[in-house]
Order: C-alpha cells, then structure tokens, then sequence
C-alpha cells in the first residue's frame, strides 16, 4: 500500500481551477519532486495536503488514514507536514526554541521537546547555532532550521516548497545532503517542489509534473526529461528544433 | 541579578509581605488589599491575554459567575461560601468553555474574541439584572456576621489580606508553571506565528480552551472572594467595561511575559489611584483614569513588554556598558 | 399591535442612520489601517461635547455646528493617526487596541474633570418636533439624523466606489505594499481616511446632540454596537456597515418592543453571536 494516496484532489478559487484533479501515489521512504511552471498548482497542492487550504474535492490518504478535513495540525499529528516557501520561523525565538515548538505537540514535557529537537538540529547540521537568533542567520540555516522543525515534528512524510530557492550550489549541496540523510536515518519520505531541475532529477526517485493545476505526467527522471509534453509545457526545447 | 541579591530581595518581600498587618495601619492595609486583588485578577487575565495573547474583555462574566453563585448559594441555603467558591469557579470554567467553542473553534480570535467577549459581559449585565431572585438591578447584600469561619466572614482585615495574599501567590505560580511547561511552549508558538506552529503540529483550540478555563477558573474564585470582603454585589459594579479595562491594565502596564509585571503594574495602578485621589480628591474626577490611560498609551508606544521588561533591557544594557567601560578602562591600564 | 410594531420599525430605521456614520468610520478605520479604535465612542462623545460648548457659549444651532465640529474631529483624527498610530505601524495589532483604548480612557476623563458627571442636554425645539405618518411618529430630530446619516454613508459608499481617490483607497485596503509600489501615495490615504472616519463622528454628534442627554459616558454606548456593525458587515466593508447597521438599528427596537422587561438589549446582542456562528467573516468582504 503506497504511504501516500491523492485521489482526484482538486481546488476550485472562484474561476480559477487550480488544482484540477490530481491523482498519484508516494511510497515509504520515496521521494517524489514535483516541478511545473509558476503557477500550475504546486503550492496549493502543498496547502490543500497539509490542510491550509480546504480542497473543492478529492480524498488523501497517509497509510490509510484519511486526511481530509483535518486541520493542520491534526494533519501534522497524523504524519504530514510542510516548510513554507515563505520562510515562517519563530522570529524571537532562537534556533533551538524554534525546534523546540515543532517536538513539543509530540513531547512528555518541555525537557523531552529540548532533546528532540537537539536531535533534530544535529540531523541538519545546526548543532553549533542552536542558541542564535534567527536575524543572525544566512539563508542557508534558516532553510536549515525549516528542514529540522519538519524534522522534528516527527511526521513521516516531508513536503518541501521551493527549499533550495535562493541557494549557493555548495549550499543546495548541503540540502541534497541532509534529504538523503534524513531519508536514511529517519525513514522519512519526501515531495518537493522546486525548479533546480539538476537537483531535483538528481535527487528524485520520481518525478510529478503540473500544469495548469493537473498532472501533465509522472515517471522516473529519465523518462520525464524525455517526455514531449513535458519538454514543450515547462522543460523547453532545443532553439532550432 | 546576583544569586546572593535576589535571595535578600525575596527575604525583604516575604517579610514586608507577611508583617504588613502588623503595622496596624487600616488605610495601608486596605490598599494592600485592594492592589493584592487587582494584581489577582490581572494575572488570572494574562493567562488569557498574556500568555496566549487573546485579549479577553468578558472575565467580569466569571468574575460576576463566582460572586453570585457563592454569594445566592450562601443567602438562599446556607451554604457555606467555601464549598460556594468551588461551585462558581465550576460554573466559570463551564461558561469559558462554551464561549471557547463559540470563538476559538471558529477561528475567532484577537478582535473577534475580544468583541465576543465584551457583547457576552453586556448580555450577562442584563440577564443578572433581569433575574429578581439574583437581587435584579439592585444587588445581593450578604448578612453580616462578625467572624464566622464557616461562613467566610473576618473582623480583622488582616485575614482577607492573607487570603487575597495567598491568591497572588498561587496565581503567580501557577501562571510561571504554565509559562516553563509544553503548554508555554505552545502558546509561544501560536502567539509568534500561528500558521507556522500549527503547521508542525502544535493544536489551537486545546490550548486556548485551557488557558482560557483557568483563567475563568481563578477570576470566579478572585469574584467569590470579593463578594466576601465586601459583602455586596450588584450587576452593574460586577459586570461594567470599566471592571473588564481596570483588570487588564496591571498586565499591559506592568508586563504580560513575567509573574511579576501584573503585580507591579496592580501596584503602581492602586498607588497612582490613591494618590490622585488624596492629592485633588473630588475636585479633579477621574484623574486616575487620566494618568492610566496616559500611562497605557506610553507604556504601549515605548516598551514592548511593560514596565518590567523595560527595567530588564535598562538594566542589561547598563550592565553591558558597566562591562564595556570596564574591558576599556583594564585595556588602558595594560598599555600604560 | 401592529402599531407598536411599525413604530419600532420606523425608530429602529431612523436609529440606523446615526450608527451608520460611527459604524462606517469605524469600519474604514479597520480597512484602512488595519486599526481597532476602541475611542471611537469617546470620538463622538468629544464632537458632541464641541457642539454643546458651541451652543451654551456662542448659541450656535447643534446642526450649524457641524460646519465647526466635523474640521474639528477631522483633525482630531488626523492627530491620532499621526502621533499614536502611525508610530504603530509595524506593532501587533494589540499594541494599536491597546493604545485606542487608553485614548478612549483619556478622553472620557478628561471631559469628565472639566464637565462633571452631569448629564446636560440642548434645548432647541426640533428635539420635541414631530411628524406624524398614520399612526406612527417620527421624531424631527430623528428623521434627520437618519437622511443626514444615511446620506453620509451612502456619499462614502459612492465616492470609495467611483471616484479616483476612492480606487486609490481601496488599492491601499487591498494591498498597502503593492499599492506604495504602484505609486499610490499610500501617507495621504492614511490620512484622509483618518480624517472622513473621525470626521464622520461629528457629523454623528451634532446630529445627535438634540436627540440625547450628554454625559461623559454617552460615547461609550455607540462602542459595543458599532464593533458589532463593523463584524457582522464585514471589517472593511463600507456596504456592509450601512446595511448592518439597518439591521442592528431594527433587531435593537424591535427587541426593544417584543421582549419584557430591559431583556430587549439582549436581542441584538445575541443576533450577533448567532450570526458570528454562521458567517464569521461578516456578510460582505472587500471595502465597497
């Protein structure tokens, strides 16, 4: 049974259809890109899966427990959380407390939220900074600091929006690194949205394409790269072809 | 602060706290009284509005819940005003639980739930005065009965003074151990940034529904009291805006993050108030609203967390400058 | 029957017309600035208190003194905005609440230190004038405050909607930063914003002054109901709080008449609370 199951999602704002009858499946431990041109859906998708944004219809499912109409943080609970493509850390809050928050829905006490989220911090590399403010930190951390509060959270699937945007490639480096990792030691799953196409088909398992809110195709990388409708929707053809 | 300092600043309060009544002083004592509850109550508030940053302006609805129920529980069947505290405050934390599930539920909070709050506080005026057997418009005047334990009545003063003393206390305890515990945790989330904490998990309502019960919780039993002390309660005294502004102050005044910003702010609040009203009396009214609404307006525009977070930042920066001048002034010894 | 409830109709109509101006400014106030004003009945309170001044000195006509009392709260307004909440700008929204309503408590008791708690009133004869339609009466002073009131709202409803400048505000309500971006000078729609609210509260007062006995806590009773307009018909919504207030103004007199005893007052209140169970966001959204 595929951990994650969409069947027919779809989001209706007023004319606008933008989400249009999504369906795909993602296996445990998978991780499955999601890439489209700006504005075919991507961050709604992400919203309407972690119950930000109510869906005109369709159902998912997390290992057979049904998600829709659950609130975010029941959604959070049962195992699916998100970073936001707009950063939102805690803003007067330092690194640790940040992480903190997102263990403690899952902690006995404000002890046992402290060490998961110590553990958490040093699964992506923030151990040393644990105490700074989040003003004093570069880019790089604060998506960092974004990966460790899903981390932390404990949910099993992690759906990253755009987590590499704005990145140094040694930086995006380090990014790849700590998905594969967490991936790894976590057995976490995860959907990420971005528009690095190196990275992603790198890093994917599979590839989800969208396009004006519907899947326009999903496959391995390989066979993505070579998809026509693909090429011709987002990927883009060679000059004199 | 100084380990050793703050030992003697706690020594020094416990004991001008505990000997107050000694000084035999009706006037000191009195006000004592009077700061002492409106810092109880202020801190019962915060718990709402402080720590979870929902602006309750309805705690007269159980302030006015244990006032009543102790007080016609009491005058009807004799019930003795111990066991009435607890009925009030069962009733406060059931009627904060309702207006939980009509406003937090719903996703109405900040102004929404301070307008809630307020047309419910209006609502509970007139259904009171409408209720005869509530005393209506005129009150409930509970016997007076000299000292009698059972039926929490003191000659002296200076046993209210413990009670309400007691009540500070436990209040502020309760509100650090709230504060330093996962439900602190939580409502820090939610206060920063509630799409964020509820994106990983941290719930809403539940939290909210708590704090917000408690916080009816300790105003029904701070309402009970006061009918006690007094020995008078009516609608418009119990449930009046002026009320629901007057508890809210101390905690904005004097800072809504630690225990003790609503304590000083209830105290600077009484003395502010008995001052203006010994200085001008009756030939100035309402001055003491006047300064504390001036002193709202400052506190609100030039601190961001009262006056207690105010003196922290005074006192941290005039000890990084202490700091500073003295690294230069050994830097300058060294190269002499 | 049938009399009493019509004239509760027509009252609870006329009514409309002077919470209209107070929920409309209010409501402006919110969209604009984002800013609950918890002074706002204090506002109105002060162009009230203006207006007697202006009649027990210099025996100007309550309804003559508008031309004196809307500049006046106009720049009362303006002030506001200027020194206690463009200061604000970046701060929670408790931090402006918290600031009106230490306006509110200033104000109130400092009309109090100078006037005492003594409830005054204006003596002109339209506070006893009447008109008569059928068997319902329709108090002279009431009829006005209502065309002039409901006239003002509906003047603020078209110019938000078909002027220039009321595109520019709306821009502003919409979006500040895009709007700053797109070359909307966003200060001056603060300002004039600030400026139409408060200055709608002395065209309320004067209206009002004829119609009600003074006292430094007669402000006061406009703030609950108009936070209730402003709720119910959408924050920001223009429309919403004239049509809101129609409906609070007939729900309170209606109440007034069909229930016993002082329970009346409760009837609007509770519309409110049911109606913010069914549609919290108010009945309408955007500022037209």
């Amino acid at each position: 049974m595929p951990l994650l199951d969409v069947a027919h999602l779809s989001k209706r704002f007023g004319g606008l259809l933008a989400v249009n009858d999504v369906t795909f499946q993602v296996e445990a431990g998978q991780i499955l890109g999601v890439i489209g041109p700006n504005g075919a859906g991507k961050s709604t998708l992400f919203a309407a899966l972690t119950g930000f944004v109510p869906p005109s219809s369709g159902q998912w499912m997390l290992d057979g427990k049904p998600l829709q109409g659950l609130s975010p943080e029941a959604i959070c609970r049962a195992g699916v959380v998100r970073t936001f493509q707009i950063m939102q850390p805690f803003w007067s809050m330092s690194v640790l407390e940040n992480a903190m928050v997102a263990a403690v829905h899952r902690a006995r006490s404000r002890a046992h939220a402290h060490q998961l989220a110590s553990e958490a911090l040093e699964c992506v590399g923030l151990t040393a900074k644990q105490h700074a403010t989040i003003g004093s930190l570069t880019i790089a951390d604060k998506k960092a600091l974004e990966m460790a509060k899903a981390c932390a959270s404990g949910a099993r699937v992690v759906l990253l929006d755009e987590v590499m945007a704005g990145l140094r490639p040694s930086e995006v480096d380090r990014v790849v690194d700590t998905i594969l990792t967490l991936r790894k030691e976590r057995q976490l799953t995860f959907l990420i949205v971005e528009h690095l196409m190196d990275a992603v088909m790198a890093l994917s398992d599979e590839i989800l394409v969208l396009n004006f809110g519907a899947v326009l195709a999903k496959g391995k990388p390989s066979a993505i790269q070579r998809d026509p409708h693909v090429l011709e929707a987002y990927l883009g053809v060679a000059a004199d072809a | 602060m100084v380990a050793r300092n703050r030992v003697v600043l706690w020594v020094v309060l416990a004991v001008v706290a505990i000997g107050l009544p000694w000084l035999n002083n009706s006037f000191i004592l009195t006000t004592a009284i009077a700061a002492l509850y409106l810092a109880y109550q202020a801190l019962a508030w915060n718990l709402t509005g402080g720590l979870a940053g929902q602006f309750s302006l309805g705690n007269t609805i159980f302030i006015g819940a244990g006032a009543y129920a102790s007080t016609y529980l009491f005058i009807t069947f004799g019930v003795s005003p111990w066991i009435g505290i607890w009925v009030g405050a069962l009733i406060a934390v059931m009627l904060a639980y309702l207006i939980g599930l009509i406003t937090f539920r719903l996703n109405l909070r900040g102004l929404y739930f301070a307008m809630v709050t307020l047309a419910l506080a209006e609502m509970a005026q007139v259904l009171v005065e409408n209720v005869p057997a509530l005393g209506g418009a005129y009150g409930l005047l509970i016997p007076v009965r000299g000292t009698d334990i059972a039926a929490m009545q003191f000659e002296s003063r200076s046993v209210y003074y413990y009670i309400v003393l007691a009540m500070v206390v436990v209040a502020a305890m309760l509100m650090t151990v709230i504060q330093r515990g996962r439900v602190g945790l939580m409502l820090d989330g939610l206060r920063e940034n509630e799409n964020a904490a509820r994106a990983v998990g941290v719930p809403v309502v539940r939290n909210m529904q708590l704090v917000f019960a408690l916080s009816a919780f300790l105003a029904a039993i701070g309402g009970s009291f006061m009918a006690q002390y007094t020995l008078f309660i009516d609608p418009k005294s119990t449930f009046a805006w002026t009320e629901a502004v007057l508890f809210l102050l101390p905690a904005i005044v004097g800072g809504t993050r630690h225990w003790s910003g609503p304590i000083i702010g209830a105290f600077l609040l009484e003395v502010v108030s008995d001052s203006a009203r010994l200085a001008f009396g009756a030939s100035v009214k309402g001055l003491p609203q006047i300064i504390f609404g001036i002193v709202v307006i400052l506190v609100v525009m030039r601190t961001r967390g009262g006056i207690v977070e105010w003196c922290a930042v005074w006192l941290r920066r005039h000890r990084l400058l202490a700091a500073a001048h003295t690294t230069v002034a050994e830097e300058r010894n060294a190269s002499a | 029957m049938q009399t009493v409830i019509a004239q509760a109709l027509v009252d609870g109509l006329l009514n409309a017309g002077i919470f209209g101006l107070a929920a409309v400014g209010l409501t402006l106030l919110f969209g604009v600035m984002r800013v609950v004003n918890f002074a706002h009945g204090e506002l109105l309170m002060v162009g009230m208190y203006i207006s007697y001044v202006l009649f027990t000195t210099f025996h100007i006509h309550p309804y003559l003194s508008v031309f004196l009392v809307v500049p006046a709260l106009a720049l009362l307004g303006v002030a506001l905005y200027r020194f206690l909440l463009r200061p604000l700008a970046g701060a929670p929204e408790s931090s402006q609440l918290l600031v009106t309503l230490g306006v509110s408590m200033v104000l109130q008791n400092v009309v109090l230190a100078i006037f005492g708690a003594d409830f005054r009133s204006v003596m002109v004869p339209v506070a006893n004038d009447a008109f008569l339609v059928g068997p319902v009466v329709l108090p002279a002073a009431r009829l006005y405050g209502f065309i002039i009131g409901m006239g003002a709202c509906l003047g603020l409803y078209l110019f938000l909607r078909f002027t220039d400048f009321g595109v520019v505000t709306r821009a502003a309500v919409q979006d500040r930063t895009a709007a700053a971006l797109s070359g909307i000078d966003v200060e001056k729609v603060l300002v004039i914003s600030a400026a139409i609210a408060v200055g709608l509260l002395g065209l309320a007062s004067a209206w009002l002054m004829p119609m009600v006995y003074l006292s430094p806590a007669v402000g006061h009773v406009y703030l609950l109901p108009s936070f209730i307009i402003v709720i119910l018909g959408g924050m920001g919504s223009v429309r919403g709080a004239i049509i809101g207030s129609i409906v609070y103004g007939l729900s309170q007199s209606l109440g007034a008449v069909l229930v016993p005893g002082s329970l009346g007052i409760l009837v609007p209140l509770i519309l409110f609370v049911v109606l913010l169970l069914v549609r919290p966001s108010g009945l309408f959204r955007g500022t037209v």
